[in-house]
């Protein structure tokens, strides 16, 4: 078996806290660009149907002012009075053409966008929770819940809203393309004048943007502080009513949302700002046209089917622009959250499994500590050469005051971490050198703090194991003592719980939770504290059945309530991360150390306690 | 009241004056847009039009002039509509916002226990957003559209009666499948919002218990149910963006056939009354500016039908929003104040408990009449096995939840007829689930008495025997804790909560098993030191471990919702009963050692 020694600790991953800061990102980010075309490779066909529909209604577009100056010149101010049919009738006719092809083309450019665009963001979120789930327990020590749930929502709302926003965007971009063109073909002249105010317009828009990205990036800022306020509101709102702090929340929860409001109101003046230079600008643009066309028309040399045509495309010009402009911000808010997104994506997860992982065999539960040191932080051992070995079927009882490091042990086992240095084996075996499925599916840990889903009893008892059966379920609760509470709850083990179990009382959410831990049957199976919140008959009686169905199994065991460990087969005193007592209870009584003084402090009269 | 009328009259009651002035802005710009096509045709005339020859230049810079100041002006009323439709959603965001956090602060246990944090944040940001949205787009914007339609209406009606009579033929048509289509979105749109809900449920729960999957190895587990999660939010999203996308082309399209008759119908009219005099053309009935004005009115109308499907969406969308917002803004706390509730000061602390039943759901029975006089300066213990009742009995004293019969009196009065506030305050329940909030743990220990003396929170964290160990700490009682800060071992958290309600010294406390995460040594010299600030004070006692027992006035042992023993440990110990079986379990190793060692005694003696 490969021993690996020293690994050096790395330092704590997770989502860099400045990331959080960054509000708004460039308007284009090539590489978040860039890696969601890559997404949306999976889907071809629709982009394609994206793209052809956005011709379509770009053709259709230009195409409306060039038949309706047709019609004027050709037939209507000109032209024959006979055979209308012929003549203006088939120009409308040409006319309605145009228009379900940009009915037509709107509705599949639309439509397969929608497609696209959801297809695109469920497979960024089923990578991100995929990702989340291949992280180290480190990763999630370092990262709160609330900052990773904003980013799988929030960001990726983002990224949705700029979706259905600006692709329809780039399609203004290619019209107003088209549209020059159309007007360049149709009078290079006079397209040119009417276009010399159009740079006017980028600079006025570059400026602003430059002036107004503080404001918007303010409102980010303080909405994003509002959000976290209320949340920690609704979590603590027990604390609060308890110790009446709701006048003192709101106070401080108006503080923030009023000056998220502020900014809010200031961005909308500032969005505003552009209007009217914008509107000038174009008006300008078509009052050019109406001069200087109508001083060609004059002179015979510019029909006015044309002119009309011409101011016909440069209402339609301007639009877009405007409309890209209100969307700077949506750009710019999208790609800091694409940035955001990819960079969750990108951590890599700090513990993996080793290429040539093996499957862990079915083990016979011996556990062995080789000199093992351990830190959460590199530098600060929690943990001191422990030497240790349990053998199959034992169950060992790990004490010691707050702190000493007990949790840390257990969880070495489970390689929720790894050893800052020495070994960990389980029937001899490193546990870094197997699988982390094949290695935890055979133990199961009892935490501190039980966690239950919001879901049936039946399904919180089953978890992952899809192959137990309800029988098992069934008998699994009724040796921890809990199916009596559970067939009296109104719909038994289909009983839906609250969220982390709320309508259970402590001591039931902690008997279901080891319900779930032994059903599967584990060889090996830990126990943090897990009756900590119970009296001593239950735990004792529960005990007693443990010891019935784990026969032969494993088992560790962390409490701090001696009556709970006396029966062990060994127990293991921990102090300050250090190993300084094993053996059976009489033993270590008989010692005199350590645990013989816990053991007199939980039974013997307390002098100084006097009510 | 549906709710998109209720946010109508929500805006016009707090800012009825500003609606006002964003609607007289929208006029502005809608007059100013409407007359430049106008202007426009009038041009188009001009220019065609042989006997105008003599004003040449003069006249098409004068109507350039007016052009350029006509979009001056719409750009100034737009901002100024800008602005206001924005400031004035903002505002009402912000309103909604805060009556919704202090709703919850105030709604009840009994309405907490049946809610994700997920769900109630996704309220507060998603739906807010979108009566946010609504207010700017569909409740300001909206009357620039029907302004711009009526307007167009109204121009074209007076160039030319007969080819505009056709024209505004399209506009029932989409009012009719706005209204239809507005229906049905909005059934869509509360279905995502409801499926987007449980889907962040599903991931909040996944990354707070992310500890029980890493120790089963459940990820694949986990996968799959988001998975079903988030499929059903991309199929449901789906539905509704096709929806409306259809919706949106089909009124786009109407809206174009509509161009394609003027076309026919205007060409058509403009060549009817074409007459050629003296070598000239003239028109008679409709000159070709007209026709072009109708083009360009048109034209102006394709923004505001487009915005007329953002807007159907909006309304759809808020009205969906709004009810899920109002449904809890409107919702009465189970736990009312009476109207004449009495502030009761400091109360002594006398604790009554007269025929009290409780039920979580109102049929079930968790508390079965239970009686209990508690005298000032009692400490009363609590015991029992899970379930039994215990932490219910507790969260009954300060309104938690209210008793479904009997009443809990203090001092004598009803707490009914007390204010929470002067209740609470004379209640101070340490919760058996432990909370600490992201912030110093100054802030943290003073989080009940934000204007608290250094002294005194100090004093609260030596009680608990926490000041230590916070004292070493690099930045001692501004180090931050929480999520965001250090983490703290369970024992230390508990200790936290301790302090935090000794610092207000309540004349009733109630500590629920608060110290089972902390060793014995540290738990009697928390146990020490409270007895000495004890004094006067009530103390209900929830625990497990027999020596901290022992000492009570009173020991109340639960079983199944009643109180099945009472009376003091040295009573209770001697007879057979729950107390007995309880006790023997937990000293059991101790009587067994010390039996080993009587024998062991007698063993030596019989040498
Ligand atoms: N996730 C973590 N990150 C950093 N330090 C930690 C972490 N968890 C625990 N510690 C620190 O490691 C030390 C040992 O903690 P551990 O939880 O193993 O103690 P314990 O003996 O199990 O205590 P308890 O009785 O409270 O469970 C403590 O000083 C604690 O502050
Ligand atoms: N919020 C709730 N909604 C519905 N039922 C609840 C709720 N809280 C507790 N219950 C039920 O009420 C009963 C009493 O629970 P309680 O929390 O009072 O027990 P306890 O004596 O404090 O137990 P423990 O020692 O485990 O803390 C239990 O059967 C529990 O399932
Ligand atoms: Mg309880």
């Amino acid at each position: 078996m490969a021993t690996k020694t020293q690994q050096k600790p790395e330092a704590p991953r997770g989502l860099s806290g400045n990331m959080d800061e960054i509000f708004l990102g460039n308007v284009l980010d090539i590489t978040v660009v860039r890696r969601l075309v890559r997404y949306s490779m999976a889907y071809r066909g629709t982009t394609i149907a994206v793209v052809f529909g956005m011709l379509g209604y770009i053709s259709a577009v230009v195409a409306q002012p060039l038949i309706i100056a047709w019609g004027i010149d050709g037939f209507i101010t000109a032209g024959p009075d006979e055979d209308r049919w012929g003549s203006l009738g088939i120009v409308s006719l040409i006319f309605f053409g145009d228009t379900l092809l940009l009915g037509v083309s709107q509705f599949i450019q639309f439509r397969s966008l929608s497609r696209l665009s959801t297809n695109i963001l469920y497979d960024v979120r089923d990578d991100m929770f995929t990702h989340l789930q291949k992280q180290s327990t480190t990763f999630f020590d370092h990262n709160e819940v609330g900052r990773i749930m904003s980013r799988v929502q929030n960001d990726v709302l983002a990224l949705q809203e700029w979706m259905e926003m600006s692709i329809p965007t780039v399609g203004d971009v290619f019209l107003l393309g088209a549209i020059i063109v159309a007007m360049l073909v149709a009078d290079t002249q006079m397209a040119a004048l009417a276009l010399a105010p159009a740079p006017l317009m980028i600079l006025t828009m570059f400026i602003w943007q430059r002036k107004a990205k503080p404001t918007f990036i303010r409102i980010r800022a303080a909405i994003s502080v509002v959000n976290a306020n209320l949340q920690e509101g609704i979590t603590g709102v027990r604390v609060a009513q308890s110790m009446n702090r709701q006048a003192e929340n709101l106070r401080r929860f108006d503080t923030l949302n009023r000056a998220h409001r502020d900014a809010a109101v200031h961005g909308g003046f500032l969005s505003g700002m552009l209007m009217p230079p914008i509107e000038m600008i174009s008006m300008t643009s078509v009052g050019i046209v109406v001069v200087f066309g109508g001083l060609r028309v004059y002179d015979g040399l510019l029909e006015v089917g044309v002119l009309f045509a011409f101011v016909m495309f440069l209402l339609r010009f301007f639009e877009p622009i405007r409309l890209m402009t209100m969307e700077f911000t949506q750009f710019q808010k999208a790609m800091a959250s694409g940035a955001r997104i990819f960079e969750l994506l990108d951590i890599e997860p700090d513990m993996h499994d080793p290429a040539d992982a093996a499957t862990l065999p079915e083990v016979q539960g011996r556990i062995e500590f080789r000199d093992v040191t351990f830190g959460y932080v590199p530098g600060i051992p929690v943990l001191n050469h422990i030497n240790l070995v349990i053998e199959p079927g034992e169950s060992v009882a790990f004490v010691g005051l707050t702190g000493a490091g007990k949790t840390s042990l257990a969880s070495l086992v489970q390689r929720f971490y790894d050893v800052t240095d020495g070994q960990v084996l389980i029937d001899g075996i490193d546990v870094r050198d197997v699988s982390r499925k094949s290695l935890a599916s055979q133990m199961s840990m009892v935490l501190q703090e039980p966690f239950l889903y919001s879901e049936s009893v039946r399904a919180n008892i089953r978890f992952n194991h899809a192959d137990v059966t309800d029988e098992q379920i069934e008998a699994a609760a009724t040796a921890v003592g809990a199916h009596d509470f559970i067939v009296k709850m109104p719909d038994g083990y289909d009983t839906v719980l609250e969220q982390r179990g709320a309508n259970l009382s402590m001591g039931q959410r902690a008997l279901v939770s080891m319900a779930r831990a032994i059903v599967s049957d584990p060889r090996i199976l830990m126990l943090d504290e897990a009756t900590a919140n119970m009296d001593s008959d239950t735990e004792h009686k529960l005990q007693e059945a443990l010891r019935v169905v784990l026969k032969g199994r494993t088992s560790l065991l962390i409490a701090h309530r001696l009556s709970t460990i006396t029966g062990a087969d060994k127990i293991v005193v921990l102090e300050h991360g250090n190993l300084v007592e094993v053996g059976k209870h009489q033993e270590l009584l008989d010692q005199g150390g350590v645990y013989a003084g816990l053991y007199a402090m939980n039974f013997g009269e307390d002098p100084t306690l006097s009510v | 009241m549906s709710p998109v009328i209720r946010l109508y009259k929500m805006i016009l009651h707090y800012h009825g004056r500003q609606l006002a002035l964003g609607y007289s802005a929208t006029l502005g710009a809608a007059i100013a847009g409407l007359t430049i096509p106008w202007v426009l045709g009038i041009g188009i005339d001009r220019v065609i039009d042989p006997t105008n020859e003599t004003q040449g230049t003069g006249a098409l810079l004068a109507l350039a002039a007016i052009i350029v100041l006509l979009g001056l002006s719409r750009g100034l009323f737009s901002w100024a509509q800008t602005f206001i439709g924005e400031g004035l959603s903002q505002k009402i965001a912000y309103r909604i916002r805060n009556d919704y956090y202090d709703q919850l602060q105030h709604l009840s246990f009994a309405f907490h226990d049946k809610q994700t944090t997920g769900s109630l944040m996704s309220r507060a940001t998603a739906d807010v957003e979108a009566v946010r949205m609504f207010v700017n787009m569909g409740a300001v914007r909206s009357m620039l559209i029907v302004l711009m339609l009526f307007g167009a209406a109204i121009a074209m009606l007076i160039t030319d009666v007969q080819l505009a009579l056709i024209t505004l033929a399209f506009v029932p048509v989409l009012l009719f499948r706005a209204i239809r289509t507005s229906r049905r979105l909005r059934r869509l749109w509360l279905r995502v919002q409801e499926l987007t809900g449980e889907m962040v449920a599903t991931l909040q729960e996944n990354l707070t218990g992310i500890r029980v999957v890493k120790a089963f190895a459940a990820e694949e587990h986990e996968i799959s149910k988001f998975r079903v999660r988030s499929q059903a939010v991309a199929h449901q999203t789906f539905l509704a963006q096709s929806t409306w996308a259809k919706n949106f082309a089909i009124m786009n399209f109407s809206f174009m056939v509509v161009m394609s008759a003027i076309l026919w119908f205007g060409g058509n009219r403009v060549i009817d009354g074409r007459e050629v005099v003296n070598g000239q053309i003239l028109y008679l009935n409709m000159t070709p500016g007209e026709l072009a004005s109708f083009f360009v009115y048109m034209n102006m109308l394709i923004m505001p039908v487009r915005m007329s499907g953002w807007i159907v969406n909006s309304f759809s969308r808020a009205s969906s929003s709004g009810q899920r917002l109002f449904d809890i803004l409107d919702m009465k706390s189970p736990v009312q104040e009476a109207p004449d509730a009495v502030d009761v000061g400091r109360s002594s602390g006398r604790v009554t408990f007269d025929h009290v039943s409780f039920a979580y759901d109102g049929v079930n029975d968790v508390l079965h009449d239970i009686n209990v006089e508690v005298p000032v300066g009692a400490v009363v213990a609590l015991v029992g096995r899970p379930g039994s009742g215990k932490t219910t009995f507790a969260h009954l004293v300060p309104r938690f939840y209210d008793v479904t019969e009997g009443r809990i009196l203090i001092d004598g009065r009803d707490i009914r007829d007390l204010t929470l506030e002067s209740l609470r305050r004379n209640v101070g329940v340490i919760q058996q689930d432990v909370f600490i909030h992201t912030a110093s743990i100054r802030d943290n220990v003073a989080y009940g008495y934000v204007e608290a003396h250094m002294d005194d929170v100090v004093g609260a964290m030596k009680i608990a025997q926490l000041h230590d160990f916070i004292d070493e700490l690099p930045s001692a009682y501004e180090t931050v804790v929480g999520e965001r800060g250090i983490g703290l071992s369970g024992g230390q958290r508990q200790r936290l909560a301790i302090a935090r309600t000794i610092l207000l010294d309540p004349p009733v406390l109630v500590l629920d098993d608060s110290t089972s995460s902390v060793d014995v040594h540290t738990e009697r010299l928390i146990l020490h030191a409270l007895d000495e600030v004890i004094e006067g004070r009530t103390t209900f006692l929830i625990s497990n471990r027999f020596h901290a027992i022992a000492q009570a006035d009173e020991i109340l042992v639960f079983q199944d919702g009643r109180i099945a023993q009472r009376g003091k440990h040295d009573d209770l110990v001697d007879v057979p009963g729950e107390y007995q079986d309880l006790y023997a379990s937990q000293m059991r190793p101790f009587e067994e050692a010390r039996v080993a060692a009587l024998e062991a005694e007698r063993a030596q003696g019989g040498d």
